[in-house]
C-alpha cells in the first residue's frame, strides 16, 4: 500500500479557522468550501450564514433556510439535559425570530431574515477566561470548550462574558449550559439550516 | 409531574389579580381543548353571552406541547360563540408560539375572566404576572402592537394581541400571535370586552419528560417513516426519483422548485426523500398548490414558516415588491387567501408584475390586513356572505343612499389594494351598516338583511348546516356521509381534518381504501363522487375522525398533519401508525397509554360538548334543532341520482339512516341525538346527565 | 463505464490466477458469472445513486455483448436473492435496469418513456395508468413537466394524430370549467365521471 497522508482533524481545523478567521466572508472566496456547505456566494455574503468548528466537523447555520420551528432548541435540551427547556438551549433562534438578529428589520415581523445563533467555540474563549471556578476547559480530544458541572457554581460570569450571549444558567440546576458540539441540532433540522460538515470533507475541499 | 405543569393561571381582569391553581383535569381531559371546554362548563353559566361580565375565555396548551413532539405548537381556545343563534361552546385554534410559552411559563392553561376598566396588557414571565396600561397600543393593529410590546417586554416574548376588530367587539374577530397565527370564533371580541389588548408571555422553565430518549426516538421514527406534509399528503406533486405516485398535493417542493426570493438568492428545494429529516421542511407549499399558475407563489417565497416545533412548514413567507407602497409587502398566504381575493374583489383582479400574480398579491395584502385589524373570515363565511351581497345587490338595497355612495366601490372595480383596506377597516371598526352587519357572521347578517332560505340552500354548497351561521368544512364532498356527519356536531365550521387528510393525499384510491378498511371495515371510504349507501363502517370512520381530532386538540397536535394514517414510504405499504400519539404520550408522561385510552378521552370531550350544546340551546332534540342540513346536499346535480358516478349528492332517506347509525356509535339517543345517561356516566360525566335531567332534556 | 479488470493490482492478479488454477472449468465459468453479476449489480446500484438507470444498450456497449445474450444474463442475475433489488422496465426501444426502492418503478418508467420520445405512446401509457390507478383524468400540463418537457403544441398535435388511430380510440379529452384540457382513457373512466373528478379537483373551495 502506498503511503497515504494521514488525515489530521486538528490541522484541518486550524486551516479552516484561518480561512474563516475574520468571519464568514473568508468562505465566499473558496468555491469548493461553499459547494461543500451547500451555500451560494451570495448567501455567504448576505450575513445570514455562520460557521463554527465542532468536534465532528463544521457547523453551518444558514439563515436562508431557517424557518423558525425552534426544534433545534428543544432537541438540544432533550438530549443534553433530559428535559424540554429551550431557554437553556445551546443553539438559540427564538430571540431572533420575531424581529431579526438585529432586533429591527428582520424576523417574521420584517424581512424574514433571522439566523440561529450557535456557540463560536472561540479561539480565545471569553467564557473560559471569565469563569472564576475554572469550570470551563478545552477538551483535548477535539478542542471543544466544555463545562465541568461539578465545578460550576452557576454564577453566570460565562454568560455575561460571552460576546454572543450563548451560555445560559439553568435556573433549575444552577449550572451553566454551553454547547458541546454534539451536532444533534443539525442532524434534526427539518430545513437543513443547521448542518454538520465532516472534517474529512472539509480537508478535501481545502486541499 | 411529567408533561403537564399541573398548574393553571387565572387572570382576573376586574381585580387585576393573577392566581395560580392546580389543574385537576390532567389525565381526564389531557389538556388543550378538553381542559378548556371543561373549564368553560364548570365556570361559565349556560346562556352567558361571550361579551358578558360572566364570560370567560380559556387559552390552553396540550399535554405534548413543549415536549418537542412534531406539530405540537397549537394553542386551543374555548369560549362562547356570538355568531350563533344562542351562545354555545366553541373551540378556536391557533398555531405559532403561544401555547409553548404558556407551558414554559409553568402553566397548562390560562383562564381570563372579568373586565378591566381601561385597556390593559398582561405580561407573564413564569410566576411573575403584571397588568400593564395598554392605552398607548389600544386602537393599533396587531403588528404594531407586537412591535411596541416586544420593545417593552423583550424580543423573545410571544405577543398574543387583538386588533381594532376585537376592541370594537366584532363577532368575526380573532386573537393573533407571531404575525399570522390566529384563533377565530370571536375570541378577539372576548379579549376586547375585557379590555385585554394582549397577553405577552415568555417562559424559561422546563417541561419534564419521563423518557427523553424514547421521546426523541419516536420523533425520529415519525420524521423518517411517517410524516408527509400538511393535510397528511404523502406523495409529491412532482416526479422525484423515489416516489411511485404524483398527486395534486400540498407537497410542492422538489428539484427545480425554488424559493425565488430567498436570502442570498433563489434556493432549490431539491429532492425530499422520506428518511431525510433535513429536507422535510422543504416539502410543503400550500399556496402554490392552490395557485399552480407557473409557480408564481414560489417566485415570491423568501422562506417558509409554521408553528413552534413543527417540521412541516405549512405556509410561505412571501415578499411582494408591488405591495411596498401599502406597507404589506412581507406576509404569508394560506388556504383562504385566494378566496378573499376572488370574493372581496368580485372578480376585479389585475396582474401586478407577472402574468397571473394578481390573486396571490392581492390575497396576501388582504390577509395582512385581516390579521392586523384582527378580523375573522370564519373559513370563508365572511367571504361568501360578502360575495352573496354583491351578487344579489344587497348593499344597494340595504345601505342608506348616503352610505352606499360614500363607499369607494371604484377601488373594488379597479382591483386596487386600497379596497381591501376600506373593507377590512370598516368591518373592524363597525363603520356604518356595511361594517357593522358584515362583521356579525352570516347568521346575523342574513337575519338583519332578510336573506331568503336559498342563501343556505342553494347548490353552491357552502352551508352544510342549515341556518346555523357557520360554513361547511369538508362535509359531504369528503367521503360522502362521513364528512357530512362530521360537520353536524360542532357549533362552528368543523375543525376536523382527520378524514380530509385521507383524501387527495397523492395515493391511489385502492391504497387509501385498503388502509382505511383495515381500521373501520368494508365500505367505510367511498371513491370520490362515487358514493354508496350508508353503513356502520362509515359511522365508525366519522366518529373516529372527530375523536382523534379531539385527541389532537387536547395533546395539542396539529390535526392538519396528524394522525399518521398514511406514510410516504412504499416499504411500509404507505401505511402510517395511528398509535403514535399514544406512544408519545406514554414516553412523555411515564404512564401507559394506548390508542383506546387516548381515544376514550377524545370521545369524552365530544360527549361533554354535545351535552353542553343541548343545555345551551335548551334543546330536547338536537337531531332537529342542531343537526339540520341544507337542501343542496340532496338536491345538487339535478340530472344525477344519489349514489351514481359523478356526484357528491346524498339521499334524504339514507341520511336519516346515517344519523341513526352515527348516533348509535356515539351512544346518543337515536330520536334526539342527545347523549343518554348511560353514555355520559361511562365517560364520568354524570354531572352533565344530572343537569340535562334537571332541565328536562335528558333522553328517556 | 470503467472495467473492473483495469484496476486490479499485481498482487490481486496473482491471487486471481492462483485461485483460477485450482478450479475446474465449470467452477471457473460459475465464478466468472458470479463476478460478472457483482460487477453489473454494482453498476446498476451506482447509477441508482445518481438517480439513473442502466439501459441494456449501455450494458452491451460497455461489456461488448449482444443484446439477447446480455438480457438473458441479466435475467438470470435478477433471479438471485442477493440481486432482488435490481429491476427492469421493458420499454418499446430498450430495457432499463434500476435498483428499487432507491428509484421508484414509475420514476424509471416515466423517464424511460421520455427518453424513448414517442409522444403518442407516452400519452397513452401515462393517461391509461392514471385513469386506472388513481383514478383521475391527466392534466395536459403533465407532459410539459419533468420528465417529459413537451410543449403544449406538441402534445395537442400528438392528440390530434392519436384521434385518427384505432389503437388510441380510448384516449379522450375534456376541457374543464377553468378552460384546462384533461386527457383520460374510456377503458377506465366514463366521460361523465372523469369530468366530475376534474371539476371537483378544480373547485379550490372544497380543498381549503
Amino acid at each position: 500500500m502506498s503511503a497515504k497522508k494521514i488525515f489530521d482533524k486538528e490541522v484541518t481545523r486550524r486551516q479552516f479557522l484561518k480561512v474563516t478567521g475574520k468571519g464568514v466572508a473568508g468562505l465566499a472566496a473558496s468555491t469548493s468550501l461553499l459547494s461543500l456547505f451547500g451555500l451560494t456566494k451570495a448567501e455567504a455574503e448576505s450575513g445570514a450564514v455562520s460557521v463554527m468548528a465542532t468536534a465532528d466537523g463544521v457547523l453551518v447555520a444558514n439563515g436562508a433556510r431557517c424557518t423558525g420551528c425552534q426544534r433545534c432548541e428543544v432537541n438540544c435540551t432533550l438530549l443534553n439535559d433530559g428535559k424540554a427547556m429551550p431557554y437553556i438551549s445551546r443553539v438559540k433562534v427564538l430571540r431572533n425570530y420575531y424581529h431579526g438578529n438585529d432586533g429591527k428589520e428582520g424576523g417574521i415581523f420584517g424581512s424574514f431574515d433571522y439566523t440561529p445563533d450557535t456557540c463560536h467555540q472561540c479561539e480565545d474563549p471569553a467564557c473560559l477566561k471569565a469563569c472564576p471556578m475554572g469550570a470551563i476547559s478545552v477538551r483535548e480530544s477535539d478542542g471543544v470548550r466544555v463545562i465541568d458541572k461539578d465545578k460550576c457554581v452557576g454564577c453566570g460570569a460565562c454568560a455575561r462574558a460571552c460576546p454572543y450571549g450563548m451560555p445560559t444558567i439553568d435556573p433549575e440546576t444552577n449550572k451553566s449550559t454551553k454547547c458541546v458540539a454534539c451536532g444533534f441540532c443539525a442532524a434534526n433540522c427539518p430545513c437543513g439550516a443547521l448542518k454538520i460538515v465532516k472534517w474529512e470533507d472539509v480537508a478535501a475541499a481545502m486541499a | 409531574m411529567y408533561a403537564w405543569t399541573g398548574k393553571i393561571l387565572r387572570l382576573n381582569m376586574t381585580t387585576k389579580t393573577a392566581t395560580i391553581e392546580d389543574n385537576k383535569y390532567c389525565e381526564e381531559y389531557l389538556g388543550g381543548q378538553g381542559l378548556a371546554d371543561r373549564i368553560i362548563y364548570d365556570e361559565v353559566p349556560v346562556g352567558t353571552h361571550p361579551q358578558d361580565d360572566a364570560s370567560k375565555i380559556v387559552i390552553a396548551a396540550g399535554t405534548l406541547c413543549g415536549t418537542g413532539a412534531a406539530c405540537s405548537g397549537r394553542t386551543s381556545v374555548a369560549l362562547m360563540s356570538a355568531f350563533t343563534e344562542v351562545p354555545t361552546i366553541v373551540d378556536a385554534h391557533m398555531g405559532g408560539n403561544m401555547a409553548p410559552q404558556i407551558k414554559f411559563s409553568g402553566y397548562d392553561a390560562i383562564i381570563v375572566e372579568g373586565k378591566a376598566d381601561a385597556p390593559t396588557w398582561v405580561k407573564i414571565h413564569n410566576d411573575e404576572v403584571s397588568f400593564e396600561d395598554a392605552s398607548s397600543v389600544w386602537g393599533l393593529g396587531t403588528r404594531k402592537t407586537t412591535e411596541i410590546l416586544n420593545q417593552e417586554a423583550g424580543p423573545e416574548y410571544c405577543v398574543c394581541a387583538i386588533g381594532p376588530a376585537g376592541e370594537n367587539l366584532v363577532n368575526d374577530s380573532i386573537i393573533v400571535n407571531s404575525m399570522c397565527h390566529a384563533a377565530g370564533a370571536g375570541s378577539g371580541a372576548v379579549f376586547g370586552s375585557k379590555k385585554l389588548k394582549a397577553i405577552v408571555i415568555h417562559g424559561t422553565k422546563s417541561v419534564a419528560v419521563a423518557d427523553p430518549m424514547k421521546t426523541l426516538e419516536l420523533q425520529q421514527y415519525q420524521l423518517r417513516e411517517l410524516i408527509g406534509v400538511n393535510n397528511n399528503h404523502v406523495q409529491p406533486s412532482n416526479q422525484q426519483s423515489w416516489n411511485e405516485f404524483v398527486g395534486a398535493t400540498r407537497w410542492q417542493g422538489g428539484p427545480g422548485k425554488m424559493w425565488g426570493e430567498a436570502i442570498g438568492g433563489p434556493l432549490d428545494t431539491g429532492e425530499q426523500k422520506p428518511g431525510d429529516i433535513n429536507a422535510i421542511g422543504m416539502r410543503n407549499h400550500t399556496i402554490n398548490f392552490f395557485m399552480g399558475n407557473d409557480d408564481v407563489a414560489f417566485k415570491h417565497t423568501v422562506k417558509t414558516g409554521g408553528c413552534y416545533s413543527c417540521p412541516i412548514r405549512c405556509f410561505p413567507d412571501l415578499h411582494f415588491k408591488a405591495l411596498e407602497p401599502y406597507g404589506t409587502q412581507n406576509n404569508t398566504a394560506t388556504c383562504m387567501t385566494l378566496m378573499h381575493t376572488s370574493d372581496y374583489y368580485n372578480g376585479h383582479i389585475n396582474d401586478f408584475v407577472d402574468a397571473g400574480d394578481g390573486a396571490l398579491t392581492l390575497g396576501s395584502h388582504i390577509q395582512w390586513l385581516m390579521d392586523d385589524y384582527g378580523v375573522w373570515c370564519g373559513y370563508g363565511d365572511l367571504d361568501y356572505t360578502f360575495a352573496y351581497c354583491m351578487k344579489n345587490d344587497i348593499f344597494k338595497q340595504k345601505l342608506s343612499a348616503e352610505e352606499y355612495a360614500e363607499i369607494p366601490w371604484d377601488l373594488q372595480e379597479a382591483g386596487d389594494p386600497k379596497w381591501a383596506n376600506e373593507m377590512v377597516s370598516r368591518i373592524a371598526t363597525k363603520k356604518g351598516e356595511f361594517g357593522r352587519v358584515l362583521g356579525l357572521g352570516s347568521l346575523w347578517t342574513a337575519k338583519e338583511w332578510g336573506f331568503p332560505d336559498s342563501f343556505w340552500n342553494e347548490a353552491t354548497g357552502n352551508y352544510f348546516n342549515f341556518k346555523k351561521g357557520y360554513i361547511r368544512h369538508h362535509s359531504s364532498e369528503s367521503f360522502g356521509q362521513v364528512g357530512g356527519l362530521i360537520n353536524i356536531v360542532f357549533n362552528r365550521d368543523s375543525m376536523c381534518h382527520t378524514h380530509q387528510n385521507c383524501l387527495g393525499n397523492g395515493l391511489p384510491y385502492d391504497i387509501v381504501k385498503g388502509v382505511l378498511e383495515e381500521k373501520f371495515g368494508e365500505g367505510c371510504a367511498d371513491k370520490p363522487a362515487c358514493y354508496t349507501p350508508m353503513n356502520a363502517a362509515k359511522a365508525k370512520f366519522a366518529k373516529w375522525s372527530i375523536v382523534r381530532n379531539n385527541v389532537h386538540d387536547s395533546l395539542a397536535l396539529c390535526n392538519w398533519v396528524w394522525p399518521m394514517t398514511f406514510s410516504p414510504m412504499k416499504e411500509r405499504g404507505y401505511k402510517g401508525d395511528t398509535a403514535l400519539e399514544a406512544k408519545l404520550l406514554t414516553a412523555v408522561t411515564g404512564k401507559e397509554w394506548t390508542e383506546e385510552s387516548v381515544d376514550f378521552v377524545g370521545e369524552r370531550i365530544m360527549q361533554l360538548q354535545r351535552a353542553m350544546t343541548a343545555l345551551e340551546m335548551n334543546s330536547k332534540n338536537l337531531r332537529v334543532d342542531h343537526d339540520g342540513v341544507s337542501d343542496w346536499v340532496f338536491d345538487r346535480d339535478a340530472d344525477k341520482a344519489a349514489f351514481s358516478e359523478g356526484t357528491t349528492k346524498l339521499d334524504r332517506a339514507d341520511w336519516e339512516t346515517a344519523l341513526d347509525l352515527y348516533y348509535e356509535e356515539w351512544g346518543w339517543d337515536k330520536a334526539t341525538g342527545i347523549p343518554t345517561r348511560a353514555t355520559l356516566e361511562k365517560f364520568n360525566l354524570a354531572d352533565l346527565a344530572d343537569k340535562l335531567e334537571a332541565a328536562g332534556l335528558l333522553p328517556a | 463505464m470503467m472495467n473492473k479488470e483495469e484496476h486490479v493490482t499485481p498482487v490481486e492478479e496473482q491471487e486471481v490466477l492462483e485461485s483460477e488454477e485450482s478450479l475446474s472449468p465449470e467452477e471457473q465459468l460459475e465464478q466468472e458469472k458470479r463476478q460478472r453479476w457483482a460487477r453489473w449489480a454494482e453498476a446498476v446500484r451506482e447509477q441508482g445513486k445518481e438517480e439513473k438507470y442502466l439501459t441494456l444498450s449501455d450494458l452491451c456497449a460497455w461489456q461488448e455483448l449482444e443484446r439477447d445474450n446480455a438480457a438473458a444474463m441479466m435475467r438470470e442475475m435478477m433471479a438471485q436473492e442477493e440481486y432482488k433489488d435490481i429491476c427492469v422496465y421493458q420499454g418499446a426501444k430498450d430495457l432499463y435496469y434500476y435498483t428499487y426502492p432507491t428509484l421508484a418503478h414509475n420514476y424509471v418508467k416515466n423517464v424511460a418513456l421520455a427518453q424513448e420520445d414517442d409522444l403518442p405512446h407516452t400519452i397513452a401509457e401515462v393517461v391509461r395508468y392514471e385513469s386506472k390507478i388513481y383514478p383521475r383524468a391527466t392534466e395536459i400540463d403533465t407532459f410539459g413537466k419533468f420528465p417529459y418537457h413537451y410543449t403544449e403544441i406538441q402534445v395537442r398535435r400528438a392528440l390530434d394524430a392519436m384521434a385518427k388511430l384505432p389503437e388510441f380510440a380510448d384516449i379522450e379529452t375534456y376541457v374543464s370549467g377553468k378552460k384546462k384540457t384533461y386527457i383520460f382513457s374510456t377503458k377506465h373512466l366514463s366521460r361523465d365521471y372523469a369530468s366530475s373528478l376534474v371539476e371537483m379537483k378544480e373547485d379550490v373551495r372544497i380543498w381549503l
